[in-house]
């Protein structure tokens, strides 16, 4: 076993604002897979705080823990070994029973996926998997009914009552994803967490899905967890983003800050590799290598291999979170904690 | 001049019972030779229709598609071999397009032998190691298979297979919209160097559109089956003159908070309006 995974004694931190209630607060999730023997570290000891109405992007390429960490806030990988502590609204998400989740998982917390055609089941009506958590609640049908049409219509489903009769193969992929924002949203959850909800959209249709996601969520005061790939689609849309690499968060700051001001090498690397339709370059300015295997990480900071400013140290031991000159938290070595930490 | 011709290209496809869909109407496409053209439209636009009828598995139903001159659809014994050489493809899945049963070596070396470019199995040997150092990969690289591979090298392995064999035409069907952001920088600036040394022709087809002005120097924007726009893609990416361009456009995500936020502030607007 990797020696640098080894717990350290120290709590994460995370941006929080003291005086706002805190809806979601996670401790220091650490995500596991595999056998006991040989376990494979997916997460590594990842907290955040998230109050009511808030809207945070958590962003990272694939294999950076981002999906794992939302799934597993739902608690719906059973064969992941979770240990930390998840608290939403009151109470430890990690102690409830299974049968306790049931009554969180799509009634508390909503949730979206990428292919709404693969969470959706072609063999049943609009109409049935929108009313489905109300029914399972135990809500009568002619009131979840009523229910069901009310919320399509919130999201701009044109003739909600005839449309609930149909299949999901006649739906387009932008309507089949309003769909499953209906069924995230039919109970009334105080969180939705959305994971890279537009990503298999045209851009266009990617455009009203956002714009839908925030309306609803102003308008509702509901709280947004935002997975995704894309900083493009976070500029307008959270008002915090973390960013994960090789299953830690390593940078987490205002959507401001974070993109006038990176203070990680790795966002500032995500921010200049992205081509954009405002300039152009000469040549993309790329981030060297890939991001490693969860089994294969290299010691010291994740990212040193690929990291243009990385020293000694950065080979050596992992860097904390600590406190970013311009704000945010950053984990890079190449910001010293203040004071006589370390 | 151009390479690659596409004039009054129709393609309608019958099913029995239904309308038929008309996947392409009129579409007039010309690349020029020494270019990377651009090629952007939605999904159901008639982008896969295209690349089909130029790798002749779609007959159009009325038109002609022609390489260098040539009918592709009519083309036959020498002059399609030829065309199947002189045009190669890369697709947007490396792991769907590169066989997981073969090694690098024979992955990238399987034109080489087909088209009976290089012989000796040391020679091909040879020239595929050269290939795999031009994209980035190395000789140690030969005897691995796709699997061991990450998705950003995946792409260089299938650039690497589609230079393999010398082309004047590459098109690339979305090459990087399944690969990471960090990852994606570097396969585009790749195909960008390997164009400028090498000189062939590139037509690129994304639904990206700021990829597309990073790379290609001349863009078409399809819809439904029509091309509704083309130029210059510094002339038609940053003054559309087209409604369909300007939406397409309007969408993009802006990365700037301030900027993303004012737009998604409008469109909250508009909505209520």
């Amino acid at each position: 076993m990797n020696t640098t995974l080894i717990h350290s004694p120290k709590q994460e931190t995370t941006v929080s604002r003291p005086d706002a209630t805190t809806l979601l607060s996670v401790r220091n999730l650490t995500i596991e897979a595999g056998s006991k023997n040989s376990p494979l570290r997916l997460v590594d000891r990842f907290s955040l705080d998230m109050s009511p109405g808030d809207r945070v992007a958590l962003v990272g390429e694939s294999g950076s823990g981002k999906s794992v960490t939302a799934r597993s806030i739902m608690r719906l990988d059973p064969d992941f070994r979770l240990t930390g502590s998840i608290d939403f609204d009151g109470q430890d998400l990690l102690k409830l029973s299974e049968k306790q989740m049931v009554g969180i998982r799509g009634h508390k917390i909503g949730m979206v996926f990428q292919d709404p055609m693969g969470a959706l089941n072609p063999l049943m009506t609009i109409g049935d998997q929108v009313m489905e958590p109300l029914r399972v609640a135990g809500v009568d049908r002619a009131e979840a009914e009523r229910r069901a049409k009310s919320v399509l219509e919130e999201l701009g489903v044109a003739n909600a009552a005839v449309r609930m009769k149909a299949y999901p193969h006649e739906f387009s992929g932008g309507m089949r994803q309003r769909v499953v924002l209906a069924m995230a949203l039919i109970s009334d959850p105080s969180l939705i967490i959305a994971d890279e909800p537009t990503t298999a959209l045209d851009v266009r249709v990617q455009e009203q899905v956002l714009t839908l996601m925030d309306k609803v969520s102003k308008e509702r005061g509901l709280a947004v967890l935002l997975i995704t790939h894309d900083l493009g689609t976070v500029a307008g849309f959270t008002d915090r983003v973390a960013v994960m690499y090789s299953g830690r968060k390593v940078d987490e700051a205002s959507v401001d800050t974070l993109f006038n001001n990176p203070a990680h090498p790795y966002t500032q690397g995500l921010l200049q590799a992205v081509p954009r339709i405002d300039q152009t370059v000469p040549r993309l300015l790329t981030i060297a290598g890939a991001p490693p295997h969860p089994g294969n990480r290299p010691t010291g900071c994740a990212f040193n291999p690929r990291c243009s400013q990385a020293f000694d140290l950065c080979r050596e031991q992992i860097p904390e979170l600590r406190p970013a000159p311009e704000g945010g938290m950053v984990a890079c070595h190449l910001y010293p904690a203040a004071g006589k930490e370390q | 001049m151009s390479l690659l011709e596409l004039r009054d290209v129709c393609k309608t496809f019958h099913s029995l019972g239904r309308e038929p869909v008309k996947a392409l109407r009129d579409v007039n496409l010309t690349v020029e030779a020494g270019t990377i053209t651009g090629l952007v439209g939605e999904s159901g636009s008639g982008k896969t229709t295209i690349i089909k009828s130029i790798m002749g598995l779609e007959k159009p139903t009325s038109g002609t598609v022609s390489y260098d001159g040539i009918n592709i659809p009519e083309a036959k014994g020498e002059t399609l071999k030829r065309i199947r050489r002189e045009v190669q493809f890369v697709f947007q899945d490396p792991t769907a397009s590169l066989n997981p049963r073969m090694t690098v070596e024979q992955l990238v070396g399987e034109g080489l032998q087909v088209h009976k470019l290089v012989p000796g199995r040391a020679r091909r040997r040879e020239r595929v190691a050269e290939l795999l150092n031009m994209v980035g990969l190395s000789e140690r690289d030969l005897e691995r298979y796709p699997r061991s591979f990450s998705g950003g090298q995946r792409q260089r392995i299938a650039i690497a297979r589609a230079l393999a064999v010398g082309p004047k035409l590459l098109i690339c069907d979305e090459p990087v919209s399944a690969l990471d952001v960090s990852v994606q920088a570097q396969v585009l600036n790749l195909l960008q160097d390997m164009q400028e040394e090498l000189g062939f022709t590139v037509l690129f087809i994304a639904h990206d559109l700021a990829v597309v002005r990073q790379i290609c120097s001349q863009v078409a924007v399809i819809q439904t089956g029509q091309i509704v726009e083309e130029g210059p893609s510094e002339t038609v990416l940053a003054n559309p003159t087209h409604p369909y361009t300007k939406a397409l456009l309007a969408a993009v995500p802006n990365p700037n908070p301030t900027i993303a936020r004012q737009r998604a502030l409008e469109r909250l607007n508009e909505k209520v309006a």
